[in-house]
């Protein structure tokens, strides 16, 4: 019967076509008179020999070498059964044997990142990814901040962003190469790139949002979630090009990294006793926009004072919940004292 | 202005020999002390005197404030000039005119006449009381008549009152009592309070209970805010030109205003002009709390370098408290912010934002900061009020009215 031997030693594959029959057994090993000839110092001169029995099932010797063999990563010593296409090792090679009638895999589709990588890793892409860099970085500078566009800010934010795209693709494509034996830096810059883009068009649109819609709920919602969806999207982009990882298995490492600032974010006040988050000052953390992307509701002034009375009977629970919290005798005192203040008063 | 016992020692020369004897004088000075029960230490020091037959020692309240916001914690001693000393018992006090009235407990008859009323303008008035420990001491000088830009009287006396004189008396040459020393703001510019303030105290004739101490406090801050307020919704505000707009500025006497730019500023990226009104009046309640403090101003900003986004992003709605206070006196600020309408006028916003906190110990009295800001791209108008211990209507009438008048 006819078959392959595919040598692998160094990452460098040998083929060699083989018979074998219960008649006739292979000799592998380093000296002349072998069948298949290795050119490797750690197999012994005549070290593997592959024989064939009568009902066809294919026995596998080691024949006492100096560094033995090993099976589906198991040394084994004198004589084996063996199945076609299972490597043995032997000194610093593989050896495997197939069977020339037993038909190849399926051929595999294209995945996404052979697909993304054949259209964005060209040159003109990489062009147009940086110029939508630098444009996101103009937006930012001059319409996401509060401050002059000088010449130092400019610069400064370009060599900045410059240095942390670098970093960020050779760090990613570091990765790539342990995990998915492909470094894909020009994809990694590229995404890098329209990151940047589309966060800071993104992030206008929100704040243009946050401005109009002008509630504490909608400021969490949207600066949490803007955040959390960003770094997904990017995070999953990034576990694509550098992991081998299954979609699921994506999604999730990616929502873990998108959640973790937003948790922090809800989190972290909850850590800070009241009295440490007392200040004289009145925080309100609204953006101001100019008054073309105003499109907000109004209301009336009345309306205003109207919606500031429930700021009264608020701050009258908390005052409350404070004395109930303290649940001492003494505190009980003060409710009797204040409610004498309050009608003393009017 | 400081109170005189916060106030950095100064030395004191009297400047015009008493025409009249005052040596008689001296031996009728108290020091005024509150000592902390458990580490025996004094906490504040003032001055006092006897006014009644019977023992009666007017000070200051903010010399004995200690003991009235933590009566268990602190007492009450007097160190005649003699050395003498002994507990005094807090009957009555007066937090707006800053007057505290106390009971010597074993009196001698001799004690200081209260005069018909306090000095005109350009008359000499002589300060008695006991700087530091340093023994007591007579300053003397002209009255200036009362302070203006205050609600409440306050004499303005030309002479250096210093710190533990605080509490003590003033006289008129023939030794009669014309006030209580109260403030210094520097050299040579003090305030007592009027003597007619220490009779209307002594005439209730009352013994205020220490329980009742915070539920008295919070009665006289009503008391005295009630036509504070109500006179200033009553009043037409007399309108006063502000960059082009009509608007307001010093309302009442209490009331006094300043205007500033930042002209001076080479790298300003806004140019910006404001004026700033406030009262001159806040109540001292205790070392870590005051209130009663109103203040308003109007600023207008224009880009300089800007660009339109960079311009309004930069407005920050910040406000902080006039007045100060802690986490054991007040809650945080809680805010409401809304949009207003804006007639004929399509390419400019009105954000107007309320910030209340509640006082914890003084029930049904807050703190408000109200700002309203109106944007039209090219020029930012702010309006901003704010006000200090005042019950929540007396607030929303007084924020309505502001916006009213400001828009």
């Amino acid at each position: 019967m006819s078959f392959i031997v595919v040598i692998e030693k160094n990452g460098q594959q040998q083929l060699h076509n083989v018979s074998l029959s219960p008649s006739k057994s292979l000799l592998i090993g380093r000296a002349w008179h072998n069948d298949v000839i290795l050119n490797d110092e750690y197999i012994d001169a005549s070290h593997l020999q592959l024989s064939m029995n009568e009902d066809g099932s294919i026995m596998v010797s080691d024949m006492g070498s100096l560094n033995g063999s090993r099976l589906v990563k198991r040394t084994f010593v004198g004589e084996s059964p063996y199945t076609p296409g299972l490597p043995i090792m032997i000194g610093d090679s593989l050896v495997t044997l197939y069977d020339t009638n037993d038909a190849v895999s399926p051929t595999k589709k294209l995945d996404s990142v052979h697909i993304a990588s054949r259209i964005f890793g060209s040159f003109s892409w990489v062009l147009a990814a940086t110029l939508a860099a630098a444009a996101g970085l103009i937006i930012s500078v001059y319409y996401a901040s509060s401050v002059e566009a000088t010449s130092e800010v400019l610069t400064d934010q370009f060599l900045g962003l410059s240095i942390m795209a670098t970093v960020w693709c050779l760090l990613a494509s570091f990765v790539g190469k342990l995990f998915r034996h492909k470094t894909h830096l020009k994809l990694h810059w590229v995404l890098v790139c329209f990151a940047t883009f589309l966060f800071a068009v993104g992030g206008q649109l929100v704040d243009v949002l946050r401005f109009n819609l002008d509630s504490d709920v909608s400021e969490a919602v949207l600066v949490n979630g803007f955040y959390a969806a960003a770094i997904l999207l990017f995070a999953y982009a990034t576990f694509s090009l550098s992991t081998q990882l299954g979609v699921a298995k994506k999604l999730i490492g990616a929502s873990v990294f998108a959640v973790m600032p937003v948790v922090f974010n809800l989190v972290t006040p909850l850590l800070v006793e009241e009295h440490v988050r007392w200040t004289r000052a009145a925080t309100v953390e609204r953006l101001n926009l100019p008054p073309s992307l105003f499109v907000g509701t109004t209301i009336t002034l009345q309306g205003h004072i109207q919606n500031s009375e429930s700021l009264f009977a608020e701050l009258n629970e908390m005052v409350e919940a404070e004395k109930l919290d303290s649940g001492s005798l003494e505190n009980l005192n003060d409710d009797i004292d204040s409610d004498v203040q309050i009608s003393g008063m009017d | 202005m400081s109170l005189l016992f916060f106030f950095h020692i100064q030395f004191v020369f009297a400047q015009d020999a008493a025409t009249v004897d005052f040596s008689d004088a001296y031996d009728r000075i108290y020091q005024i002390r509150v000592v902390s029960q458990d580490a025996g230490g004094k906490s504040a020091i003032g001055s006092g005197f006897q006014v009644t037959v019977d023992g009666l020692i007017v000070t200051n309240y903010h010399v004995v404030s200690d003991f009235v916001t933590s009566p268990e914690q602190y007492k009450i001693e007097y160190v005649s000039v003699h050395g003498d000393t002994g507990h005094l018992e807090l009957l009555d006090f007066d937090i707006i005119n800053d007057l505290a009235v106390l009971q010597h407990p074993e009196p001698t008859s001799d004690h200081f006449p209260l005069a018909g009323q306090t000095l005109d303008r350009g008359q000499v008035a002589y300060a008695l009381g006991n700087p530091g420990d340093w023994g007591i001491v007579l300053v003397s000088g002209p009255t200036n008549g009362l302070v203006e830009h205050r609600y409440d009287d306050r004499v303005l006396f030309s002479g250096s009152l210093n710190s533990g004189m605080s509490g003590g008396p003033s006289l008129n040459s023939n030794g009669e009592i014309i006030g209580v020393n109260v403030a210094t703001a520097g050299s040579q510019l003090s305030f007592l309070v009027p003597v007619g303030k220490v009779k209307n105290l002594l005439s209730r004739q009352r013994k205020v209970s220490s329980e009742t101490f915070e539920a008295e406090i919070t009665k006289q801050v009503v008391a005295w805010q009630q036509p504070r307020i109500q006179e200033l919704l009553d009043a037409d505000w007399k309108s006063e030109q502000f960059l082009g707009r009509k608007l307001f500025g010093e309302i009442r006497k209490d009331f006094q205003c300043w205007g500033d730019t930042n002209e001076e500023n080479q790298e300003r990226t806004t140019e910006v002009v404001r004026k700033s009104c406030r009262t001159g009046d806040e109540i001292y309640i205790g070392s870590d709390i005051n209130a009663g403090q109103i203040r308003f101003s109007f600023s207008s900003s224009k880009p300089v370098k800007l660009n339109d986004m960079q311009f309004s992003r930069g407005q920050s709605l910040y406000m902080g408290a006039d007045n100060r206070s802690n986490y054991e006196h007040s809650t945080n600020y809680v805010c409401e912010t809304d949009f207003i309408d804006m007639q004929n006028d399509a390419i400019s916003y009105h954000r107007v934002v309320t910030c209340i906190r509640a006082y914890k110990k003084m029930g049904g009295l807050y703190d408000s900061l109200l700002m309203s800001m109106r944007n039209t791209g090219k020029e930012v108008f702010k309006a901003h009020l704010s006000l200090s211990a005042l019950k929540k209507d007396q607030i929303q009438e007084m924020n309505e009215r502001f916006l009213e008048k400001s828009l």
